[in-house]
Order: C-alpha cells, then structure tokens, then sequence
C-alpha cells in the first residue's frame, strides 16, 4: 500500500521551515489524513482551510455515499428503473466518468458490479435536464471512485492558496498539491510490510488498493492526472494485462507499479 | 500563538519512513478542544468510571462491547459559564494498534465531530506470522479474488474506520448512561 513518510512535528524553530497544520477525521469509509504546509507564516488562515478541506470531503460522503438513502446514489438504488432522479451536478459528471471508464475498459470497471451477472445490460442513462435514470434495478456503488473524486476536490480547494503545499490521502489514494516536493514510498504487501521509497513528487494523484487471493496478494499503485482516475483505474490495473490495458492506460496518461506477494512461494516481486 | 501551529523538521521523514512502527500525532487535546469547541472558555473535568450495572446498560444499548470501564470526559462551558457540551477523548484498536480519538457531542446529546488525535501503525511481526495471514483463509471461497473490502489490509483503513464509528456509538451511549 501506498503512503507518503510520516510527517513530523516539532517545536524546534528554523527559519525555513513552514508552518503545518495536520488532522484526520473519519470520513467514507476511511481514514482521510490532510496536512497543510504555508510557505509564508499565517497559520490561522491554515486552521480555516483545514475545516474547509474536511467539510468539503464531508459534503461530497453526503451525495455519494452507498449507505445513506437520501444521498444522490442511495435515491438512484432505491429508484424505479427509468425513473429520472434528480443528482448533484458534481454526482451527474462523476457518474458519467464512471460510465466512460466502463465502456473503455470493456466492463473491466463497473460502479454496478454487485448486480452485473443478474443484470448484464444495466446502465445510467443521462438526461439533458440533469437527472439520472438507471436501466435497471442494478445496485450502483461509487466507492471504487468516489473517494479519489474527494481527494481532487480538496486538492482544487488548496490551489485556491496561493504558497500552500498539502498531502491529501483519503484511505491509500494521495494527492500531493504545491511546489513543496514530498517523498512517496510503497508498503509491499509481504515481508514485514517493508516499504519501497519510490521518489520524491510535486503536484502527483496516485491511488493503491490491495488485492488478496487464497495465499498471494497484490499491491496496485496507479499514477494518473487525477485521483479519481487513479482510484478507478487500480481496479482495471489489476485485472487486465499490461497489453490489454496498454491503450487505455495510454488515453488516461496513467502509469502502473504491482507488487505481487505469494505466501505459498514465499516470493515477492515488482512486476511492472 | 495558534496552537494548531507546529513547525515540521524533514529531517525526521526520512527516520519515520523506515521504522517499522509509527505513530502519527495529528492533534493534542488542548488543540482539538480549541478547534471542537472554539466558544469554550472552560473545560471542567469530568472523567468517570462508571459501575458494572452502567457498564451492561452501555453493552446493551449498543451491542458492542465495553473493554474500559473509565472515560475520559469534559464538561465545556461557554462565557456565561452555560454548558454547551462534551468533549470525551477514547481509543479503539485499529489494523493492529490503538487510535486515540476525541468526540465533541453538544448539549442535545449529538455527536458534532470527530478528529483523530493519534493513529499508530506497526507492521513488523504480524504481517509475517501465519496467524495474521490466515484471516485471508476462506474469505475468497466465492469469487476468485476478494477486492480488501471485509478484511484487515495492510496499508489501507477500512478496519479501523469502522472502529471508530463503532466507538463513537460507545462514548454517546456512555454519556447518556453516565451524565
């Protein structure tokens, strides 16, 4: 799994160094860790854009959560099939993203999984006036992409700072924002969950998940331009061969490293 | 100066990211008490240890269990010395460590927030110990592949996100037992 080093606090001062504010709250389903780094001393500004990341990630738990019924995605499970359901512009684009990532990736990606062998044809249908409609009555989850989308949420809410640096990482899917670099290392899955320092990043989304098999694991690491891609495409990486996914890795400018642990062989590699 | 001020030393990344055991400190008390509750002027102690009765009305209410029987626990009062919460500090077992966590419930008896204070993480021998890996055993009876979705995974915090929101219910349902 992936994770940025720990950061530090200390109370030593340096002339360089920037101010920080670091919090953690649990939000989707994870654990969502932000820290915020200020070039120039004004911490109370930092403090206010801290609250302001976190109810923004809030917000977004709020319309695309799986488990509350009155969120975009709970009305849409719980709709008549061709029923128009009205949804967030936000859940609109990030459903039609979902859809593209679909037909791209030959079903490889599907927000309706849970339903697929009952349902093989079930799709959104997108409406003009803003709603949604759902085929049939297949169940969609957006918890292989929506936390990535949150990630790029907060990450565009820094950018509004200008000198402000953060490392957003909501459950495994980071995003780093500023000029401020930040080192970036992969926990392999076996032998001691040692961790293998990747390099040092700027302005990266990268997303890992963690697949286990009977007695061998695999550690997906996706680079992509936004986490929401990235978070999605972990899934496709794993599933589909570099060759099959050559050309949609190519469309979404997205790069792949796995980690491939076997208990059984007692091996462990990286394997591209 | 702003308590939530802290001035970073790169120096100790390179360090914490080759241990194989690490704490991640997020907030102090003082500092999660000041952000939770920004109108507070006081917070009164009042940390409780409540009786077996409470403790099995505690279980009950909530179908979780009660490892701890003490509560750390403090009365917030605004500038006209009125009550205007709770502020209660808990832990909970993550992946493999402890959390430490602080809840601001308001005066109606309502959980307003939740911020981590502390999260530890080890991966060291449990990782590599049999026991720890057959948690993985029979969990992908059905499909070929299990997506971490159920189970402990290494680096990600589906587990110990769900202890949490399972705590929270424990410290509401202490409050109203206790207070």
């Amino acid at each position: 799994m992936l994770h940025s080093s720990s950061l530090s606090h200390s109370s030593s001062l340096s002339h360089s160094s920037p101010t920080t504010i670091r919090r953690a709250k649990p939000l989707l389903g994870t654990i969502v860790d932000i820290s915020l780094f200020a070039r120039d001393d004004d911490d109370s500004s930092l403090s206010e854009l801290s609250t302001k990341c976190f109810d923004r990630v809030s917000e977004i738990q709020r319309m695309m959560s799986f488990f509350e019924t009155s969120s975009d995605v709970g009305r849409l499970n719980t709709s008549k099939p061709l029923d128009h359901v009205a949804v967030s512009p936000e859940t609109f684009k990030l459903l039609q993203l979902a859809q593209d990532l679909y037909n791209n990736s030959g079903g490889t990606f599907d927000v309706m999984y849970q339903n697929r062998k009952e349902f093989p044809e079930a799709s959104i249908l997108f409406h003009d006036n803003g709603t949604v409609s759902r085929t049939a009555r297949a169940t969609t989850d957006l918890g292989g992409i929506a936390k990535g989308y949150a990630v790029d949420e907060v990450a565009k809410l820094v950018q509004t700072k200008p000198g402000v640096s953060a490392v957003i990482n909501a459950g495994g899917d980071i995003r780093f924002v500023g000029e401020q670099s930040f080192p970036l290392s992969i926990r392999s899955p076996l032998f001691d969950g040692k961790l293998f320092y990747v390099g040092s990043f700027t302005e990266c989304a990268v997303a890992t998940s963690v697949f286990t098999h009977m007695t061998s694991q695999v550690s997906v690491s996706v680079f992509a331009p936004s986490c929401a891609l990235a978070d999605s495409l972990t899934k496709v990486a794993f599933r589909m061969s570099a060759a099959e996914r050559s050309n949609l890795f190519l469309k979404y400018q997205a790069r792949c490293m796995k980690f491939s642990a076997s208990r059984d062989k007692g091996t462990q590699e990286l394997v591209q | 100066m702003n308590p939530l001020r802290f001035v970073t030393t790169p120096v100790l990344y390179a360090c914490l990211a080759t241990s194989p055991c690490y704490a991640t400190d997020y907030l102090t008390i003082e500092q999660a008490q000041k952000l939770m509750f920004p109108s507070a002027v006081e917070f009164e102690v009042a940390h409780t240890v409540f009786t077996n009765q409470q403790k099995i009305q505690i279980e009950a209410s909530t179908g979780l269990s009660v490892m701890n029987r003490a509560q750390k626990i403090w009365r917030a009062h605004g500038e006209k010395d009125e009550f205007i919460g709770w502020f209660v500090v808990d832990y909970v077992v993550g992946k493999h460590m402890l959390i430490d966590y602080a809840i601001a419930i308001d005066a109606n008896r309502t959980v307003k927030e939740v911020e981590i204070l502390s999260y530890r993480e080890s991966y060291g021998g449990e990782i590599r110990s049999e026991n720890w890996l057959h948690q993985f055993d029979g969990k992908s009876k059905d499909s070929a592949v299990t997506l971490n979705r159920d189970i402990t995974n290494i680096g990600g915090a589906t587990l110990s996100s769900r202890h949490v929101t399972e705590g929270v219910k424990r410290v509401l349902a202490t409050i109203n037992v206790t207070q």
